[in-house]
C-alpha cells in the first residue's frame, strides 16, 4: 500500500534531479531543488506511516496501550525539513534576483566566471 | 526622474477583492492565534500558526496594493520581534538549566497536562510570524524594483522545530 | 564530576545561538556593544570546551546529555541527546579554536564592508550549528546543524555580493550543496525506518546485528556521500574553491578549517562507530580511494590557479585528502595520523587564508599575476606565510611534517601488513602530492611576495597588529604541534582514537550499562600504538639542515662555467636585448610584469602534462549542472557499490 508513495518519492527525487542537471535556467534548477526535497520529505512521512492508525494527539490520560497511531517521530522530521526546504528555496530566489541584476541572464552556461 | 515612464502603482479598485479581504483579514490573525494558542494538544503548533497570520500581509497586498501593505508593517519591528522570540526560546530554555535541571526541561505547570512546549510553542509562532511576514515584504518589494531596494540575505535560517 | 559541568556542551552551543541573536538585536546601533558580545560568544565556549578536557579527554568519561531529562526507558532512546566523548571533544576543540582565531581576525579585517550586524550574526550562528554538530547525539540534530551551516555559509560566502563572483559561487554551493544534504536526509530516513531510532549510540548497538539489510547498505552509501560533500571530496571540490574564493577571508577559514572537518567527523562516526564495517576491505578502498583521488586531482588543480584563494582552497581539499586516506585505513595508527593531520590543517590553512586575506586587505587584490614583491611591505604577513607554507608542504620543524610523516608510515604499514600494493600506492601519492605541494607554494611566494613589486599599488604597509594577532597565534600553535608531537598525541589523540574504538563504552554511557553487551557489541581491546620516535621533527630538521649546508658547499664551490649560455627561447634573430623574463626556465611567453609570472614557474612541468591540465580545465566548467552531475555520478556510483559489494 506505501508502495505507492515510494515509487512517487522516487519518482519526485529523480525528476528533480533530472531537473538540476539538464535545465539550464536557474530557476528550474531551484524547482529541482524543491523537487528533491519534497521527494525526500514524502519519503520521511511515508516511512512513518501505519495502515489504520490514527493521529498522534493524545493527552496522557488517553494513552493506554492498546492505542495505535502512527509514527510521530517523522512527521516532525518532515515538518524540520519542509521548513528548511523552503529556506533554500528562498535563499536561493534571493541570490538568483541579484545574480540576475549583475550577469543580465539566467543561463547557467553564461553564469561561469568561476571556472577552471 | 521621468514621470510618464514610470509605471503605475498596481492598485485594486475591485471592491469585491478589498472588502473580501477585509473580512478575511480579521480572521485569518484570530485562527492563526488559535493554531499556535492550542497547538500543544491539537494539529498544529508555533510554525503552522505563525504562517497563517504572517498571510495576514497577502491579504492587506491583495486588498490593498503593495503600498498599503508597506506602510501597514514595519519591517525594523518585525526584525526585531523575529530576534526576541528567538532569545525568548533559547532563554525559555535555559531556564532548566538555571533551577538546577537540564535543558529544555518542563519547569512549569509540572504534573499538568500542558508543559513548558506551550511557551516555546508560543515563542516558535511568534518567530514564525516575524520572520515570515518580513521575508514576504522583502518579496513585495522586489516585485517591483523601482522604489524599492531588493534586499538580499533573507537570513533564512530556522533555529528550531516545533 | 560536577554536574554543573554536564551542562557546557549545551551552554557552549547556545552561548554561540544567543550570542548571535542579541548581536543582531542590539548590534545594529552600538557598535561597540557589538564588538564584546562578538567577543564574549566566541570565548566562552572555547572556555567551556576547555573545561571539559579534564574529564573527558584525560578520565575518558563520556558525557550523556538528555535534553528535558528524557533519559531512555525499556531500552529506547526517546529523547534528544547531546552526547560528548573525546572524538567530539576534539572536533569541538578545533571548531572553538578556529572560530576564536576568526572573529578576531574579522574585527578589522571587515572594516570595509557595511551591515556587519548581518555578517557576525551568520557568523555565530555558523560556529553555533557547528559546535552543535560535533557534540550531538543524535543522527536528525546533525542534519538540522548541517543545513544551517549549509545555509549561514552560502550567505556568508555572498556577504560581498557587489564583488565579482560571489553570488555566483554561493549559488552553485547552495544547489550542489542541497544535494548533498538530500542525501545526508535520505541516509537518516533509511536509518530510522529500518531501526526506530535517531539516537547515535543505539543506533550504533543495533546496527551491526542487521549488517546484510539493502536498507541500511543504502542509508550508509547516502551519509558517506552526504558528509563528503561537506568535506568536499573529490567530486564536490569545486564548489568550494567557488566559495573560497569570493567568500571573506575569515570565513574562508571557517569554511576550510572547520566545516570539512564536520563531514571527517561524520566519516569517522559513520564508518567506525555507527556501521562498525571499517574491518571491511570494500570500506577501507572507498574511503582511502575518496581520500587519495581528491588530495591528488586538487594538487593538480592548484597548479593553474591565478587566484590566490582560490589556489589555496584546492590545497585545503587535497590536505583534507589526506585525512581521509589516512582514516579508511582502519588502524589504530591511520586514525591517529588522519585526526593529527584534521587538527594541523585547520590550523595552518587558517593561517595561510589569513595572510591571503591580510594581501587582499592591503592591497585589494588576490591575483597572482598582480600581485608580486609585497615581502618587503608587508615582512610578517611574509614571514608567517612562509610558516604556513612550510606547514602545509609538510617541512620538518612544523606540524605538517609530523602528521604526513605519520600518514606516510601508516599507509606503508598498512600496505606490509596485508601484503596489498593499493595501500603502498596511496603512500606514494601522499609523497608525490607533498613534493607537488611544496612546489606551487613555492610559485605563490614567489609570485605575492617576492618578485617585482607591482606599482599600481601605491604604498603598500603592514596589516595592523589586530590583524596579526590571530596570524601568529596560529604560527604559534603549527610550531608547537611540529614540535610536540609526543604531547600532542598522548593528550589529544590517544584519547579520541580509544573513544572511536570503544564503542561499547559509548553506548553503554548513554543507553545504561549492559546495553552494549546484550547487543552483542563486545569490549574490544584498544589498539596499542607504535613507538614514537620515527617521526621526530628535530632530528629530521638537523638532517635536513645538513643536507642544505652540503647542497650550498657544494653549489658555492663549483665553477660557474656555464652560466653563461644563452637561454634557447630568447635567442632572437634580430639579437635583441635578452631579459630574465624569456628564460626557458622561468617563462614561455611573455608576462606584462618582469617578474616571473606565477603561473609560468613551472612552465615545463605543465607542458609535460597539458593533455591532463587541458582535460581537467574542461571539466572544471563552472556550470552548475555540471556539478550536479559529478555530484548524482558520484552518489550512484557509491550506492551501486555499496549494495553490490557489502
Amino acid at each position: 500500500m506505501m508502495l505507492v508513495n515510494y515509487i512517487g518519492s522516487f519518482a519526485l527525487v529523480v525528476l528533480g534531479i533530472y531537473c538540476m542537471v539538464v535545465k539550464h535556467n536557474m530557476i528550474k534548477t531551484i524547482i529541482g531543488m524543491g523537487l528533491v526535497d519534497y521527494g525526500a520529505n514524502l519519503l520521511i512521512v511515508s516511512i512513518g506511516f501505519n495502515a489504520g492508525g490514527t493521529a498522534p494527539i493524545f493527552s496522557i490520560a488517553e494513552l493506554d496501550p492498546s492505542s495505535f497511531f502512527v509514527d510521530p517521530v517523522p512527521q516532525a522530521l518532515t515538518l524540520t525539513s519542509i521548513v528548511i526546504g523552503a529556506c533554500t528555496t528562498a535563499m536561493s530566489l534571493s541570490l538568483v534576483i541579484r545574480m540576475r541584476e549583475q550577469y543580465g541572464t539566467l543561463d547557467t552556461r553564461k553564469i561561469r566566471r568561476l571556472n577552471g | 526622474m521621468k514621470p510618464e515612464n514610470k509605471k503605475p502603482v498596481f492598485r485594486r479598485k475591485d471592491v469585491v477583492v478589498r472588502s473580501t479581504a477585509d473580512l478575511f483579514l480579521p480572521l485569518a490573525c484570530v485562527f492563526g492565534c488559535y493554531v499556535v494558542l492550542h497547538g500543544n494538544s491539537s494539529p498544529g503548533g508555533g510554525f503552522q500558526g505563525g504562517v497563517l497570520v504572517a498571510s495576514a500581509i497577502l491579504l492587506v497586498y491583495l486588498g490593498r496594493g503593495r503600498d498599503e501593505a508597506r506602510h501597514a508593517f514595519r519591517s525594523s519591528l518585525l526584525h526585531s520581534s523575529e530576534t526576541i522570540a528567538e532569545i525568548l526560546y533559547v532563554v525559555i530554555a535555559l531556564v532548566g538549566i538555571f533551577t538546577g535541571l537540564n535543558f529544555c526541561v518542563n519547569f512549569v505547570f509540572i504534573g499538568q497536562e500542558v508543559e513548558t512546549s506551550v511557551l516555546m510553542n508560543d515563542a516558535v509562532g511568534y518567530h514564525v510570524m516575524a520572520g515570515i511576514t518580513c521575508l514576504l515584504i522583502m518579496m513585495l518589494g522586489v516585485l517591483e524594483p523601482d522604489d524599492g531596494e531588493g534586499q538580499d540575505d533573507p537570513t533564512g535560517k530556522e533555529g528550531d522545530a516545533p | 564530576m560536577t554536574t554543573f559541568l554536564n551542562n557546557f556542551p549545551i551552554l557552549a552551543i547556545m552561548t554561540l545561538f544567543l550570542g548571535a541573536f542579541l548581536t543582531s538585536l542590539v548590534g545594529r546601533r552600538f557598535a561597540p556593544a557589538r564588538n564584546v558580545l562578538v567577543v564574549l560568544s566566541v570565548t566562552l565556549p572555547l572556555a567551556m570546551m576547555l573545561a571539559l578536557v579534564k574529564p573527558v579527554l584525560i578520565d575518558g568519561e563520556v558525557i550523556t546529555y538528555w535534553m528535558g531529562n528524557w533519559a531512555p526507558e525499556a531500552g529506547w532512546a526517546i529523547g534528544i541527546s547531546l552526547e560528548v566523548d573525546a572524538l567530539s571533544l576534539f572536533f569541538a576543540l578545533i571548531v572553538t579554536v578556529a572560530v576564536f582565531v576568526s572573529a578576531l581576525y574579522s574585527f578589522t579585517y571587515m572594516n570595509h564592508d557595511d551591515s556587519l550586524v548581518n555578517y557576525y550574526t551568520l557568523f555565530l550562528m555558523l560556529s553555533g550549528s557547528v559546535l552543535g554538530l560535533v557534540l550531538s547525539g543524535d543522527l536528525f540534530n546533525i542534519f538540522v546543524m548541517i543545513e544551517i551551516m549549509t545555509f549561514t555559509s552560502v550567505a556568508l560566502t555572498a556577504f560581498r555580493n557587489q564583488q565579482e563572483g560571489a553570488l555566483e559561487g554561493a549559488f552553485k554551493y547552495l544547489a550542489v550543496g542541497s544535494l548533498g544534504s538530500t542525501c545526508v536526509l535520505l541516509g537518516v530516513a533509511m536509518i530510522y525506518s529500518q531501526l526506530h531510532t535517531l539516537n547515535l549510540a543505539q543506533i550504533a548497538a543495533l546496527l551491526p546485528e542487521q549488517a546484510e539489510n539493502p536498507v541500511l547498505l543504502a542509508a550508509f552509501a547516502f551519509l558517506l556521500v552526504g558528509f563528503g560533500s561537506k568535506a568536499f571530496l573529490f567530486p564536490f571540490h569545486p564548489l568550494a574553491a567557488d566559495a573560497h574564493a569570493v567568500a571573506p577571508a575569515s570565513i574562508s577559514l571557517m569554511i576550510s578549517g572547520v566545516l570539512t572537518k564536520c563531514g571527517v567527523y561524520g566519516i569517522i562516526r559513520l564508518c567506525y562507530v555507527l556501521y562498525q564495517n571499517i574491518d571491511l576491505p570494500f570500506v577501507q578502498y572507498l574511503v582511502t580511494g575518496l581520500g587519495t583521488v581528491s588530495m591528488f586531482v586538487c594538487v593538480t588543480m592548484a597548479f593553474n590557479q591565478h587566484n590566490f584563494k582560490r589556489l589555496l582552497a584546492f590545497h585545503s581539499i587535497s590536505q583534507v585528502g589526506y585525512v581521509l586516506a589516512a582514516v579508511g585505513l582502519g588502524t589504530a595508527l591511520g586514525l591517529t595520523s588522519g585526526l593529527y593531520h584534521a587538527m594541523n590543517h585547520t590550523i595552518f590553512k587558517g593561517l595561510l587564508f589569513l595572510t591571503a586575506g591580510a594581501v587582499q586587505h592591503q592591497t585589494g587584490s588576490l591575483d597572482l599575476d598582480e600581485l608580486g614583491g609585497l615581502g618587503k611591505k608587508m615582512p610578517q604577513t611574509c614571514l608567517l606565510f612562509l610558516i604556513g607554507a612550510a606547514s602545509i608542504s609538510g617541512l620538518p620543524p612544523f606540524n605538517g611534517f609530523a602528521s604526513k610523516w605519520m600518514i606516510y608510515q601508516a599507509a606503508f604499514e598498512k600496505g606490509a601488513e596485508t601484503g596489498n600494493f593499493f595501500f603502498v600506492a596511496v603512500c606514494l601519492v601522499a609523497l608525490i602530492t607533498s613534493v607537488l605541494t611544496l612546489a606551487s607554494f613555492i610559485k605563490v611566494a614567489q609570485s605575492v611576495f617576492f618578485g617585482q613589486y607591482n606599482e599600481k599599488f601605491g604604498q603598500v604597509r603592514e596589516v595592523p597588529l589586530a590583524m596579526r594577532l590571530p596570524m601568529w597565534i596560529l604560527a604559534a600553535l603549527c610550531v608547537a604541534a611540529g614540535l610536540l608531537p609526543e604531547l600532542v598525541q598522548r593528550y589529544l589523540l590517544t584519547p579520541a582514537v580509544n573513544a572511536v574504538f570503544g564503542v561499547a563504552n559509548y553506548i553503554d554511557q548513554a543507553m545504561g550499562a549492559g546495553y552494549a553487551a546484550a547487543h552483542g557489541i563486545v569490549e574490544t581491546a584498544l589498539p596499542e600504538l607504535a613507538e614514537i620516535g620515527c617521526w621526530d621533527p628535530v632530528s629530521w630538521l638537523v638532517l635536513l639542515f645538513c643536507f642544505t649546508c652540503a647542497i650550498a658547499i657544494v653549489a658555492l664551490l663549483a665553477t660557474p662555467n656555464d652560466l653563461s649560455r644563452v637561454p634557447v627561447s630568447s635567442a632572437r634573430e634580430d639579437g635583441e636585448a635578452l631579459d630574465a623574463k624569456y628564460e626557458p626556465f622561468f617563462s614561455g611567453e611573455e608576462s606584462v610584469y618582469s617578474q616571473v609570472g606565477g603561473s609560468d614557474l613551472f612552465w615545463g612541468f605543465k607542458h609535460n602534462w597539458r593533455r591532463y591540465f587541458r582535460l581537467m580545465h574542461d571539466w572544471h566548467s563552472g556550470v552548475v549542472n555540471d556539478y550536479t552531475l559529478w555530484a548524482v555520478v558520484a552518489m550512484a556510483t557509491v550506492l551501486a557499490a555499496c549494495i553490490i559489494l557489502l
